[in-house]
C-alpha cells in the first residue's frame, strides 16, 4: 500500500517511540533528577550538611597530604571542597602510570572513610551509562537511544499536522484525543529543550557511533583526542624534568586572588610536581557561559611565573565545550536549574503520554475480548516505568534512611532501587487491568508523602537537627 | 515603576560598560548577586528578581496575545472585550514578538548573552504550560 510521507513518519514515530520509550523515559527521569544530584548527595549524607568549608585551608591540607604521600607522582588533581561537595577529592598518577584516589576531610586533611552511598551520582551515572554492565556497552545503548529519540522528535514534528494551530489546544476527558493533545502540548512547548538535550547528548558520545574519525587521527591512543580538545600543550618535550621544590601553595593562591578577587575554586591540577617543569593550574568554580569557560590560571610551580592560557580555544574545541556545557548546564542558576528540571519532567510526560496513547489506541481498535500478549505486556511495562521507576527512586532514598552503609558494605541502596523496580513489574504482571494503575499510584503517593516525615524523624533521632525549626 | 526604570538604566549602562572594558567577556556575565559581591556595584538581588519577574510578565503577555489571535480563538476574541486585538492581527504579532525580544534582553542583563537565549527557551516552558492549563476548560463535563 502506498503511504504518504506523513503516514510513514507517523508509523516510524509510533513504533520507535514504543520500542525505546521505556528506556528513554528512564533516561529522562534520572537525567532530570541529575540536575539536583549534589543536593541529593548532600541529603543522603547529612553529616556533611552542616560542615563549614574554608577553601584556603582545604587546599593547604590537600597539598600537604600530596607532598607527603605522592611527592614523585606524574600529576596531581585536587577537587577542592565547596558548598556542594564538602570534602577534598584528590587523585594522582603514580610514577608507574597507575592512579590512586582519596577523599580527604577539608579541614583536617585526614583520609575519610565514606559510606558506600552513591548519592545523586547514581542517577547521574544511570542516565548515561545505565548500571551493572561495562561502561562502554551502557554508553553505547544510551547513545543509540538518544539517536532514536532524535529520529522520533524529527518524525514527530513532520507527523504533527497543526503544530501552530493546535499550539494552545488541550481537551480534557475526551479519551484518546486528550492523550494526543497532552502529548502534543508537552512536546511542542519544550521542543527546543528536547532537541538541544538530545543533540548535545549525542554529540558528547559521538565517538561511540562514529569511531572511525578518532581512530584515523589518533591510531595509537584515541583518548589523546580528549586531552588535545581541552588543552594546548605547552610542555617542552626536549627538556628533562629535574627535581626542584615547588613554591608554597599560598603563593599561588595570593596570585590568584590578585587576578580574580575572592573567588571559589573548583579544582587544582599539577603536572610533573616537584620538578622545574611543574605546571600548576587553578580553575574557578563559577561557570558563566555555555561553553564551560571557567576562568583558569596556570603557573610554573617552581618559579611561580604565570603561564599563558593553556585552554584550547579553537572553533572546534569551543563547539565541543558548548555541547558539554549545554547538556550539563553547570551555568544554570537556581531558577534556571528549576526550569531545566521542569523541562526534563515535561520530557517524561511527553514520553509517558505517547506510550499510553499507543496502548489506548490499540485497546480501542481491538474488536474482540481475546487475550493479546503484546498489549498485556505493553500495559504492564508502562506501569512499571511510569510509576515503578519513581517508586524505585523513592525506595533508593528510603533505603538511605533505613540502612547505615559503611565504606566496605554492599550498596543496599542500589539493591533496593532495582528490587523495588522489579517488584513493581511483578505486581503489574499479577494485577488485573482495572486495578493496575490505582495500586501502584497509591503506593507512589504514600511513599512521596511519608518521606519528608521519615526524614525529619531520622534527622532528629540522629541529632543532625534538634527541632523542626532547625530543619 | 520609575525607580525600577532608573535602576534598570543603571544596570544596562553597567552591562555595556562591562562589555567594552572587561578583558574576558565571560567574566562580566555574573548573576546579579555575584556582581554586587565582586564589583561593588549597587545592583541588588531585589532588582534581579524584578527583572526576572518583568521578563516573565512580558512573555506571558506576548503568549496570551498570540493565543487570542490564534486561528482557533480569533472568532471568540472578535466577540469579546478584546476585539480590538482581532482587528489588528499583524500588529499584535509584531508587538508580541517584540516583547519576547525585550524579555530576551532582560534575561541577558541577568545571565549574559549566550545563557539568556537558553533561559528564554527554558523559562518560557512553564509559563506556556501554565497558560495552556489556564485557557483550556479542563473540568469534567457533567452529562444532563
Amino acid at each position: 500500500m502506498h503511504k504518504s510521507v506523513r503516514q510513514s513518519m507517523a508509523w516510524l514515530h509510533s513504533w520507535i517511540g514504543l520500542t525505546f520509550g521505556w528506556l528513554l523515559f528512564a533516561i529522562f527521569l534520572t537525567g532530570s533528577a541529575t540536575y539536583y544530584r549534589h543536593e541529593i548527595s548532600m541529603w543522603m549524607q547529612p553529616q556533611f550538611a552542616s560542615m563549614q568549608i574554608k577553601q584556603e585551608s582545604a587546599i593547604q591540607s590537600a597539598f600537604t597530604y600530596l607532598q607527603k604521600n605522592a611527592p614523585d607522582a606524574k600529576s596531581w588533581y585536587i577537587g577542592v571542597a565547596n558548598q556542594n561537595t564538602p570534602a577534598n577529592k584528590i587523585y594522582w598518577q603514580k610514577a608507574d602510570g597507575g592512579y590512586e584516589s582519596k577523599t580527604l576531610d577539608a579541614n583536617t586533611g585526614k583520609e575519610l572513610s565514606l559510606s558506600a552511598t552513591q548519592g545523586g551520582d547514581f542517577f547521574y551515572g544511570f542516565h548515561y551509562q545505565l548500571y551493572g554492565m561495562p561502561y562502554s556497552i551502557g554508553r553505547l545503548i544510551v547513545t543509540f537511544a538518544a539517536l532514536i529519540m532524535f529520529i522520533a522528535l524529527i518524525s514527530g514534528i513532520i507527523t504533527h499536522k497543526k503544530i501552530f494551530t493546535d499550539f494552545f489546544t488541550l481537551r480534557a476527558f475526551k479519551g484518546q484525543r486528550s492523550y494526543l493533545d497532552f502529548h502534543n502540548v508537552s512536546s511542542v512547548i519544550a521542543l527546543p529543550f528536547f532537541l538541544t538535550i538530545t543533540f548535545t547528548g549525542l554529540s558528547i558520545f559521538f565517538y561511540l557511533l562514529f569511531p572511525a574519525g578518532m581512530k584515523k587521527a589518533y591510531p595509537d591512543n584515541p583518548y589523546q583526542y580528549f586531552d588535545e580538545i581541552r588543552h594546548v600543550s605547552t610542555a617542552n618535550k626536549a627538556q628533562q624534568a629535574q627535581p626542584k621544590n615547588m613554591l608554597s601553595i599560598q603563593h599561588f593562591l595570593q596570585q590568584t586572588q590578585q587576578q580574580w578577587g575572592k573567588t571559589n575554586i573548583d579544582n587544582i591540577t599539577v603536572d610533573q610536581p616537584n620538578t622545574q617543569l611543574a605546571k600548576l593550574t587553578i580553575t574557578a568554580l563559577e561557570d558563566h557561559s555555555i561553553t564551560r569557560n571557567q576562568a583558569q590560571l596556570s603557573f610554573n610551580g617552581a618559579t611561580g611565573a604565570l603561564i599563558g592560557n593553556t585552554r584550547n580555544n579553537s572553533a572546534i574545541a569551543t563547539l565541543n565545550a558548548s555541547m558539554y556545557g549545554l547538556h550539563m548546564a553547570n551555568f544554570a542558576q537556581p531558577l534556571l536549574r528549576l526550569g531545566l528540571f521542569f523541562s526534563g519532567l515535561l520530557g517524561c510526560a511527553m514520553i509517558a503520554s505517547g506510550l499510553l496513547l499507543w496502548s489506548l489506541k490499540r485497546q480501542l481498535q481491538k474488536k474482540n475480548d481475546h487475550f493479546h500478549f503484546g498489549h498485556y505486556l505493553v500495559n504492564r511495562l508502562n506501569t512499571t516505568m511510569i510509576i515503578g521507576l519513581p517508586v524505585a527512586m523513592l525506595g533508593y532514598l528510603y533505603a538511605n534512611r533505613f540502612v547505615q552503609l559503611q565504606a566496605d558494605t554492599p550498596n543496599y541502596e542500589v539493591y533496593t532501587f532495582f528490587t523495588l523496580w522489579l517488584f513493581s513489574f511483578i505486581i503489574a504482571l499479577c494485577t488485573k487491568q482495572q486495578y493496575l494503575w490505582k495500586t501502584q499510584l497509591k503506593l507512589l503517593i504514600a511513599m512521596t508523602l511519608a518521606l519528608p516525615i521519615l526524614n525529619v524523624y531520622y534527622l532528629i533521632s540522629n541529632q543532625y537537627i534538634h527541632s523542626l525549626q532547625d530543619y | 515603576m520609575i525607580i525600577f526604570t532608573c535602576r534598570l538604566n543603571d544596570l544596562v549602562i553597567c552591562h555595556f560598560s562591562d562589555f567594552f572594558t572587561s578583558k574576558n567577556h565571560t567574566d562580566s556575565k555574573q548573576s546579579c548577586g555575584e556582581d554586587q559581591e565582586k564589583t561593588g556595584t549597587k545592583i541588588s538581588a531585589g532588582v534581579c528578581v524584578m527583572i526576572l519577574a518583568f521578563a516573565f510578565l512580558l512573555i506571558l503577555i506576548a503568549s496570551y496575545s498570540l493565543y487570542l489571535i490564534s486561528s482557533k480563538q480569533i472568532t471568540k476574541t472578535q466577540k469579546s472585550k478584546l476585539s480590538v486585538l482581532a482587528q489588528h492581527v499583524k500588529l499584535v504579532k509584531v508587538i508580541s514578538f517584540a516583547l519576547i525580544i525585550l524579555a530576551l534582553f532582560l534575561f541577558s542583563l541577568n545571565y549574559g548573552n549566550s545563557i539568556s537565549f537558553v533561559a528564554l527557551c527554558i523559562l518560557s516552558s512553564p509559563i506556556l504550560f501554565g497558560l495552556i492549563l489556564f485557557v483550556n476548560d479542563l473540568k469534567p463535563k457533567i452529562k444532563k
